[in-house]
């Protein structure tokens, strides 16, 4: 029986509209792949040379000690990311198969997702490179099934935890004030943490605790998802009260005003335009990692400008008109200019833009010279990537799912193609290289006042650039109009 | 107002539409029957320019489709569910569409005043998104999207289908009523041949994209049809 529901899931798998976008960027996802899976491994076999060289501690003592809050983390992503698969079990709810058979695959399918097993890169490397260093080879086979069933502990928490948003917000951010009275020296968790995981290893048995709790958990999952089997419980998406709302200063904008009004009730109701604004809202900590060594050029500093003040843009204007692809036939047929449906997609993408730059004042407190880079970086993105973003969006033919929240890692449903992949060059290495040039020959403030020239004569140009965006817009819309027919 | 010329759909080997020439005059409400696959959904298609004809075209007003856009100013349509806005309200969605028509508001709560017996309470303020109604009802809502700003051609794809009884009824009265205002132009494709003799005053017969039969309404009508598809089923389905 599960084989048989297995070769149903490797059918949506392959005969999945996303995936048979092209061979260049099934090629590109490949290597991207395989990339993150050799930093896992190397990261894996390296940790434990580099807490023993770098910091002088035991690198197991170390790891369990700041465990805890990785698996917060983790938790929280897959909160955010991991959804229980239930949608494609309804057709076979009348057939021929029992309750619990479903259940049960439904259940063992969560196991087959990354999060479950994509650590596992890190782990076993680590456990190998323990091994090899006089760590005691039961202790550490123990350690590994302690910290994997952990892992699956949190499985099954998220299961269980689903839709209840403000219990994993709370614990979160009980979490990050732990976190940081721990920074301040008052109140240290990570001895905690240490003492928990590290007893793993350490205490024969200790690593049986989270097996149980798994198990007892596993039992509650079951027995919930039985409850809750039935079409208009559990496996019905969950239906918001609807609310008929609208911002009135907006309609003083006309039909501009009309379409931005319904791009806030898109974000504000759509699972999957959500997910994206939040994942927008993440790129604004993007530049906490210049701090790290590759960021020390300024080459690469302003990669970060771009990238923080960029987040809405990347994750929502990259994929217009996909947004509006479960409706694109409705769009193609009102009296509505294509140029003032681009325009209201601009004027979001822009206030969006303008918005990060505000939030990401708090970069002040690391230094203004950072804060002058992430401005210049906000500048680019307003008078020059919003129009690339569109055109780019042009050849962008990837239906969105609305209402369900977007994939995580390799089933993800962005709209990532080759020629996307091509508008990086303006969209990043061109002011990259600028910046970087100036500020070498003139100084930080030319820098950022060329980088907000380049910005003003985009933004000077942009009737001429829309017409141009307006017009593969159109050469492209019957192939358009049939991608987003047939996914 | 409508001019069908020599256009052609083709699909690999397959000829899904093949038409030599069809005029639609203003005024008219017209009929599209057939079975599945006869061509009707991609002759609207075509006609609102959301697929290219493989050879020929269409013009509204002696302006061909693909060439101007224009005729978004008479046209309006509800093909199917890809012209709905699930993240939307009903109210939303009508104020949305009444804004791109140019229609306050006001305007079209005025105008949908007169559709409180057809939405039978069920849509209007009833708190829900579209993509939350059922079937019929987010049918309602799209059929009366496509009346909001009285445009001057109405192209309903199986308006008919997954309507209740009473809804269906409704609806065949509405389209009475509009249609003898003699700047309404309605082009309704259907299944129901019965429904379609009722409120067309011509029907066009399509079979395997080519058109089989142009009648202009008479209580002969539907017995010519029932007797044209009863010949198609072969005697030994029978």
């Amino acid at each position: 029986m599960f084989v048989k529901l297995l070769r149903l899931e490797i059918k949506s798998f392959f005969r999945n509209p996303q995936f048979g976008a092209n061979l260049a960027m099934k090629i590109l996802m490949f290597f991207m792949m395989a990339y993150f899976s050799v930093i896992f491994v190397v990261l894996g076999l390296g940790f434990h040379y580099l807490v023993n060289e770098e910091f002088h501690q035991d690198s197991l003592k170390f790891f369990s000690r700041y465990f805890i809050y990785y698996w917060i983390l983790d938790l929280l992503i897959r909160y955010f990311l991991q959804q229980m698969p239930t949608q494609n079990l309804k057709p076979l709810l009348v057939q021929n198969i029992t309750k619990h058979k479903l259940i049960q695959y439904s259940i063992i399918k969560t196991f087959t997702h990354f999060f479950n097993w994509g650590y596992l890169l890190f782990l076993i490397p680590f456990a190998i490179s323990l091994i090899l260093n006089d760590y005691s080879v039961l202790g550490v086979l123990m350690f590994s099934i302690g910290i994997l069933f952990t892992f699956y502990f949190s499985n099954f928490l998220n299961i269980l935890l689903n839709g209840k948003t403000a219990v994993v917000v709370s614990v979160c951010v009980v979490f990050a004030a732990l976190g940081g009275l721990e920074y301040f020296n008052i109140i240290r968790i990570s001895e905690i943490s240490e003492k928990i995981f590290y007893s793993f290893y350490a205490v024969p048995g200790a690593f049986l605790i989270p097996v149980v709790l798994t198990s007892i958990l596993a039992y509650f999952v079951y027995k919930t998802f039985t409850e809750r089997f039935y079409l208009d419980k559990g496996l019905e998406t969950e239906k918001a009260e609807g609310k008929t709302e609208n911002i009135e200063f907006l309609n003083k904008f006309g039909v501009t005003g009309t379409f931005i009004n319904n791009d806030i009730r898109l974000l504000k109701r759509s699972k999957a335009a959500k997910s994206a604004a939040i994942g927008g809202i993440m790129f604004l900590f993007y530049g906490l990692l210049s701090q790290m060594d590759v960021y020390s050029s300024d080459f690469m500093r302003f990669f970060t400008g771009i990238f923080v003040t960029g987040g809405f843009m990347f994750m929502f204007g990259q994929r217009v008109p996909s947004w509006d692809s479960s409706y694109y036939p409705l769009m193609m047929t009102q009296n509505v200019p294509y140029k003032q449906y681009l325009k209201a997609k601009w004027t979001l993408v822009v206030l969006a833009t303008a918005v990060s730059m505000v939030l990401a004042l708090f970069y002040v407190f690391i230094s203004w010279e950072l804060y002058f880079v992430i401005f210049a970086g906000g500048l680019y993105n307003i008078g020059a990537n919003a129009y690339f973003t569109l055109l780019a969006g042009a050849y962008n033919k990837q239906s969105i799912d609305l209402n369900t929240a977007a994939k995580s890692f390799g089933g993800g449903k962005n709209a990532f193609n080759l020629r996307t992949f091509l508008m990086m060059i303006p969209q990043m290495l061109v002011p990259m290289a600028v910046f970087a040039v100036v500020k070498y020959f003139f100084g930080m403030f030319p820098a950022v006042a060329a980088i907000g020239l380049l910005g003003l004569i985009g933004f000077l140009l942009r009737d001429k650039i829309f017409d141009r965006i307006v017009k593969v817009y159109k050469s492209e819309k019957y192939s358009t109009l049939k991608a987003f027919k047939e996914s | 107002m409508i001019s069908v010329q020599n256009i052609s759909k083709i699909y690999g080997e397959k000829k899904v539409l093949n038409i030599e020439h069809l005029e639609i005059p203003k005024g008219e409400t017209f009929g599209l029957v057939g079975n599945n696959g006869a061509g009707k959904t991609t002759l609207f298609s075509c006609l609102l320019d959301l697929i290219e004809p493989s050879s020929g075209s269409i013009s509204i007003d002696q302006i061909k489709v693909n060439e101007s856009e224009v005729w978004k100013n008479k046209v309006s349509a509800f093909i199917d569910e890809s012209f709905l806005i699930g993240y939307l309200t009903p109210e939303e969605y009508f104020y949305f569409l009444g804004e791109l028509r140019g229609q306050n508001k006001a305007t079209v709560d005025e105008f949908l005043k007169q559709f409180n017996d057809f939405f039978n309470g069920e849509i209007l303020n009833a708190k829900k998104y579209i993509r939350d109604l059922s079937k019929g009802n987010q049918k309602k809502v799209g059929i009366v999207g496509a009346l909001i700003g009285k445009p001057e051609m109405i192209v309903l794809d199986e308006p008919f289908a997954n309507l209740d009884p009473s809804t269906q009824i409704k609806l065949k009265n509405l389209i009475r009523v509009w249609s003898q205002d003699s700047n309404v132009t309605f082009l309704i494709s259907s299944h129901d041949l019965s429904h379609t003799t009722e409120v067309c005053n011509r029907i066009v017969v399509l079979n395997k994209g080519e058109v089989i039969k142009d009648i202009k309404t008479n209580p002969e009508t539907l017995r010519e049809l029932e007797n044209f598809f009863a010949e198609q089923v072969s005697p030994m389905e029978l």
